[in-house]
């Protein structure tokens, strides 16, 4: 009965799609506009630049491959268009599009003698136009500008946007408006990502230097994205140098990287490979911890265009693994090991219709294991297998208006397997698919108004659970009452069925092995709700601020109560969580402050019990400073201000009893030994939490090589943040203190 | 300039502050019972200690003995009241606790009946109670009787599957004696899990408490512990070997769950700040529970025994086929 009902709502939506009214085929006395905007240089795309017509004040924002398309242009006349990206020289053209049809134009930028830095301080026209809300978008050199804990990180240079929170210095994880972690999806060119990270979760698996650019949604996400209820990263990977064989190296106190680019036949293609050589940086994360982890992660990507084969056509493959293991030579502690590997293919079309088409097939794997050697630890072995097929079409309309369709076919199988304290075997197997269809509509035809309203059909679901939902609608408006200032709203519903057997309560941990939640739970889901504006009061300054709202039922909560085999694993939460975030980016040649503030709430309630989660912070402020001191000189400081975290304090300690040999009579000694007993969960607070972080990079040639020295300072005042207290010995841990690190990469 | 130099001078300030923290609450008074009952000794002991703090945040610092004395602590067993006396020990281990350390004893308890109550009424009048059923005793269901098998290298021992949740904890030990001891006292070797070589050096792995009904011991294992209790002195016939002894503790349900929580500390990296604390002591904390200890005595060869220079102390035995 469920399935017929989905059937026909699809049918239903498809015939929406085909009966649209398609005034393309009525506007004869126009035509379109297509381009690709590329760096001159390298020929890489160049995700979310600005094309404009100047005489008749339109424009588009390239899309993540570096495409735009501009509907209802006057046909056989000339108009200037002008094309701008930060860091490169503007460029300005004549263009002349022909009657009823599709004129494609290549564009090129030459990177221009500056840094560049964030791609929101350009082409305010067209952002204000944009309807999404709640996104970020980061570019490669905006990675590398960002103050460095040792190295280059995408985690890491997310954790200052407002809204994003993290519970540490040592750890790349992070918490978008009072969501947990296991609910941001990481996405590398489509492709799902599962436990990103490196090292105890210090480091993100991707290299930053295969990034193109980063879009990163903390709400309101569009209905092509799915299966997670806080946040999307959209990573784009670059495609390598077309023009070039070029190869870098490079080198930090944590680990040796190395790059290789260029043409490959009618494409191109790029390999990066990075290794750990040591544990002395790890330590300093850590509390001078000797943690034998090794790491490696390698990424590739290629791509084919052959006009005369297919026009408009480009093919591409892009691999990536990465591995980590954590031996001991003691065999009293257990070993880990984890691994991910991803491989996915993509066909992108572009017609001689405003249509884009892009079909993408992916396979993504995890696999994690504890090797308990002789210590005590129980075995357990996690495997995550996700293979997914996804077709994807962007349609044009003459009056501006666009339709996204999807049909995605993901087929995950998540296998966890462990024995307990107790030595009981537990297995949680689940495989299904979870097929979903999805249409967006984008209305774009009023300068004052905006909106995109869609919905994802899920014809399939993973969980068994017969509450699952069938449609997560979303829509997205954008009230422009003048041109240098928008409104903007979001509301939609959000599923997710996929968890990790996270322990809330620990700070560090190894890695979070993946489950599809248990059929006797319902799938979790969250409501988002964002209102803002955006305000250019001048070309250098913007102003925003965002009020979020977020509601999730079914929140799945590992069960810590579980005391026999019969009791279930995971008990049922709710979390809410609503807050305030504002930014100010001032960006005056050559100098570029940005700052936020966030006032945040969250909370979660399980067993009746409300309580703050650990990331809960109350408030936060970035503030960051960027000079182009010239002559390749560049150099940032940023300053962070975090109200305490949570935490629950210890109300006294007791002789407990730990039985070391249960067969010797322990009448003549004593077996116990101090525990700490817990007051009410999370209500007190630690300290507040401040960090001052410096860089200094400069850039010089000494033929044939470029040369990049980066040095940083992380806790340049050397604030003694407190990380956590030890329950047992009461001893206080700190995060990093002063810490000063250098990179250098040569480049040939 | 002096603007940008009082702006710095009020930031230094503003981030030198330490603010007023206390990581501790206000001392939350609660008591803790321990008492577990062993099944093979009618000797019984009961802890009773409150909960306490210290100015330096170190429990191990704190040198006050947190005992309670002059408690009433009362066992029901089947119809039958036992009293537990209030006494002291001395220690024979390091505590911090320089004094004998107060406890609560009775030499009077046979275990009858399927199910335990405990009461303890503090001096100040409060109570506390718990319940603990008594785990079945174990029937094995396959054992291998003599060391070395003769068709394997490993010896087996498993045991019918009690209630479930029910966790297991087993010993082997090696009993013997010295020819040159005037009073020929009885000496155990215990023989662990597994030995482990690492970097050159062997490690003895021990068992950990589990829920599985079988227990599988390399007869290289029982080798190498039979080499080390001679490890260094020449005379190995000085050595008598009277045989080997399988112990396993069976543990009531909630010493399986204590058990379990406090072996789900954490692995050897994982900072986990709220793990859980499993009492079954209503009004209070600690643990009330039940174990009986079971046996079985199997026999070494003499020509097994014999292959390490020792001398047999008891009758030989022939493997069966």
């Amino acid at each position: 009965m469920r399935k017929a009902y989905h059937l026909s709502l699809f049918v239903f939506l498809l015939q929406i799609f085909l009966l649209f009214p398609n005034n393309n085929s009525l506007a004869q006395d126009t035509g379109i506009l297509r381009g690709l905007v590329t760096d001159s240089t390298t020929a890489e795309a160049l995700a979310f630049s600005s094309a404009y017509i100047k005489e008749l004040k339109i424009g588009a924002n390239t899309d993540t491959r570096g495409y735009f398309l501009i509907t209802s242009v006057p046909a056989n006349q000339n108009f200037t268009l002008v094309v701008s990206y930060v860091g490169y020289s503007t460029k300005t053209m004549t263009i002349r599009v022909s009657k009823g049809k599709l004129s494609h134009y290549n564009i090129k930028l030459a990177p221009a003698n500056i840094q560049m830095r964030t791609i929101e301080s350009i082409g305010e026209r067209i952002k204000a136009t944009d309807s999404k809300i709640s996104i970020d978008r980061i570019s490669a050199k905006q990675l590398e500008l960002t103050p460095k804990g040792v190295e280059s990180d995408v985690f890491r240079t997310i954790k200052y946007l407002p809204g994003v929170t993290s519970t540490s210095d040592v750890s790349a994880r992070y918490y978008v408006r009072g969501g947990t972690s296991d609910q941001n999806l990481v996405l590398v060119d489509g492709i799902t990502i599962y436990n990103p990270f490196h090292a105890l979760g210090l480091f993100s698996v991707v290299d930053p230097d295969i990034v193109n650019s980063i879009e990163f949604f903390k709400g309101g996400f569009g209905a092509q994205f799915g299966g997670r209820l806080s946040s999307v990263m959209n990573i784009i990977l670059k495609d390598g140098n077309k023009n070039r064989l070029s190869s870098k190296l490079s080198g930090s106190f944590l680990s040796g990287k190395f790059l290789v680019e260029g043409p490959m036949g009618e494409g191109s293609f790029i390999i990066t490979g990075r290794k750990s050589f040591s544990n002395q940086i790890i330590k300093k994360f850590l509390n001078e911890n000797n943690v034998p982890v090794d790491f490696y992660d390698i990424s590739f990507k290629a791509n084919y265009i052959d006009a005369d084969f297919l026009p408009g056509s480009k093919f591409s493959v892009n691999g990536f693994s990465s591995s980590d293991n954590l031996n001991n030579a003691d065999p009293s502690i257990e070993d880990y090991n984890w691994k991910s590997n991803a491989f996915g293919f993509k066909w992108f079309q572009a017609s001689d219709a405003p249509l884009f088409f892009e079909l993408g097939l992916s396979v993504s794997n995890f696999n994690g294991s504890t090797v308990p050697k002789f210590s005590g630890k129980t075995p357990l072995d996690n495997k995550v297998s996700d293979l997914a097929l996804k077709m994807d079409f962007t349609y044009v309309f003459e009056n501006r208006g666009e339709i996204n369709v999807g049909f995605h076919v993901q087929q995950i199988a998540t296998d966890l397997n462990f024995v307990n304290a107790l030595g009981a075997p537990v297995t949680f197997n689940t495989s299904g698919a979870n097929i979903i269809f999805y249409g967006i509509y984008k209305l774009a035809q009023f300068d004052f108004f905006k909106l995109d309203f869609g919905t994802r059909v899920n014809l399939t679901t993973l969980s068994r659970n017969s509450s699952k939902k069938g449609l997560e609608p979303r829509i997205n408006l954008t009230l422009i009452p003048f041109s240098n200032f928008s409104v903007k709203g979001s509301a939609g519903i959000f599923q997710q069925e996929l968890t990790t057997i996270n322990d809330e309560n620990e700070v560090i941990n190894i890695f979070e092995p993946w489950i599809v939640i248990p059929d006797y739970l319902p799938p979790t889901t969250a409501t988002h709700y964002i209102i803002g504006f955006d305000y250019t009061p001048f070309t250098s300054l913007n102003l925003g601020l965002e009020y979020y709202y977020k509601r999730t039922n079914n929140l799945p909560i590992v069960n810590k109560e579980k005391i026999s085999s019969t009791d279930r694993d995971f008990i049922s939460g709710e979390g809410e969580s609503y807050g305030i975030e504002s930014s100010i980016k001032l960006d005056i040649e050559p100098v570029t402050f940005s700052t936020s503030y966030t006032l945040a709430y969250a909370y979660r309630t399980v067993n009746s019990l409300r309580y703050y989660p650990k990331y809960d912070i109350r408030h936060s402020f970035n503030a960051s400073l960027e000079f182009n001191l010239g002559s390749g000189w560049n150099t940032g400081i940023v300053w962070i201000y975090n109200s305490g975290l949570p935490f629950t304090q210890i109300v006294g300690f007791y002789d407990k009893y730990y039985f070391d040999n249960i067969f010797t009579s322990w009448v003549n000694f004593d077996p116990r030994r101090p525990y700490g007993i817990l007051g009410v969960q999370n209500i007190e607070r630690l300290p507040t939490y401040h960090r001052l972080d410096f860089t200094v990079s400069k850039k010089f040639i000494f033929d044939p090589f470029n040369i990049d020295l980066s040095f940083s300072i992380i806790n340049v005042y050397n604030r003694q943040n407190i990380f956590y207290y030890k329950r047992d010995t009461g001893e206080r841990v700190n995060m990093l203190p002063f810490l000063p690190t250098a990179t250098i990469k040569i480049e040939l | 300039m002096k603007k940008y130099l009082s702006i710095i001078f009020i930031f230094i300030i503003f981030v030198s502050c330490e603010e007023s923290f206390e990581p501790f609450g206000n001392l939350k008074e609660k008591y803790a019972l321990n008492c577990i009952i062993r099944g093979d000794t009618t000797f019984q002991v009961a802890t009773l200690t409150r909960t306490y703090a210290n100015d330096n945040y170190n429990p191990y610092s704190n040198t006050i003995d947190p005992n309670v004395k002059g408690a009433l602590i009362r066992v029901w067993n089947g119809d039958s009241v036992v009293i537990f006396r209030d006494t002291t020990f001395n220690r024979q281990d390091d505590s911090k606790y320089q004094i004998p350390y107060n406890a609560y004893y009775t030499n009077k308890f046979t275990l009858v009946g399927d199910k335990l109550e405990i009461e303890a009424i503090l001096p100040s009048g409060m109570r506390l109670t718990s319940q603990s059923n008594i785990p079945n005793p174990i029937k094995f269901s396959y054992v291998d009787k003599v060391v070395p098998p003769l068709t394997k290298t490993y010896v087996e021992f498993i045991w019918d599957v009690g209630t479930i949740d029910n966790a297991y904890l087993t010993q082997v030990s090696i009993y013997y004696y010295k020819k040159n001891d005037p009073q020929r006292k009885t000496r155990i070797a215990y023989v662990p899990a597994r030995y482990v070589n690492q970097d050159g050096r062997s490690f003895a792995i021990y068992p950990k408490p589990s829920n599985n009904n079988k227990f599988v011991l390399d007869v290289e294992t029982i080798s190498k512990t039979m080499q080390l209790i001679s490890e260094g002195d020449p005379d190995k016939s000085n050595y008598v070997i009277l045989g080997p002894y399988l112990e396993v503790a069976s543990f009531n349900k909630s010493m399986s769950t204590y058990f379990n929580s406090i072996a789900r500390t954490n692995d050897a990296y994982t900072v986990n700040l709220n793990e859980l604390d499993y009492t079954n002591i209503n009004n209070g904390i600690g643990i009330f529970g039940v174990f009986l200890r079971n046996y079985w005595s199997f026999d070494f060869t003499h020509a097994y025994i014999k292959s390490f220079g020792y001398t047999p102390g008891l009758a030989d035995v022939v493997p069966p086929i």
